[in-house]
């Protein structure tokens, strides 16, 4: 049950890079979503109903294209 | 909001139309009223126009509001396209009565309108 101290460091090493790899995919999105919906003036502080059907798509549609490139990039190299 | 603008609406009309018909636009009255019965006329009137004005331009008011949100959401977009595409179906959909040729008047009119509206609120 013990794992031995090898495979610790081994998973935590995992585990780190699995959570800088989520971050990273969570900035990237939140990035190019915010780019290519937001009007720049700047009106008003709260979404409106335009801007906020464009983040509901441009979030899905990116999480989407992760996940199909995810396949194809593990499909490759299993 | 549209019904309290109508509201609003209602009452100025009333009193133009008080003022200005007097014995011709009123009941006649065959003696003369006092102050406090001509008063009290008037604002029955005024009551009953008002409400009548007030359901009209709320049922213009949310269909033209809910169409542009409905216009919006699906174009995940916002600019001022959005009121000229909700202000022609509301056009239309208000001049329904005056066949294919009145409907496009009032889609374009009406777009026309609320595109003014907006272009004056964003230089706002």
């Amino acid at each position: 049950m013990a794992a031995s101290k090898e495979e610790i460091a081994q998973g935590i090493k995992v585990a780190q890079q699995e959570m800088e790899y989520k971050v990273d995919l969570y900035n990237r999105m939140v990035a190019a979503c915010f780019e290519k919906c937001m009007d720049k003036r700047y009106k008003e502080g709260d979404l409106n109903v335009g801007e906020n059907s464009c983040v509901d798509r441009c979030s899905s549609k990116y999480w989407q294209v992760t996940g199909i490139v995810g396949q194809l990039l593990g499909g490759q190299q299993g | 909001m549209g019904a309290g603008l109508g509201a609003v609406f209602g009452v100025f009309m009333v009193t133009m139309d008080a003022a200005g018909g007097g014995v011709g636009g009123l009941e006649p009255a065959p003696e003369k009223q006092t102050i406090r019965q001509a008063l009290r006329q008037m604002l029955t009137q005024t009551r009953l126009r008002s409400a009548s004005y007030a359901k009209g331009f709320a049922a213009v008011g949310a269909l033209f509001a809910g169409s542009e949100c409905v216009v919006e959401k699906v174009r995940a977009k916002h600019d001022i396209y959005n009121s000229v595409y909700a202000g022609c179906a509301a056009g239309a959909v208000l001049a329904h009565s005056a066949g294919p040729k009145g409907m496009c008047v009032g889609c374009a009119s009406f777009a026309a309108f609320s595109a003014l509206i907006d272009k004056i609120m964003e230089h706002d």
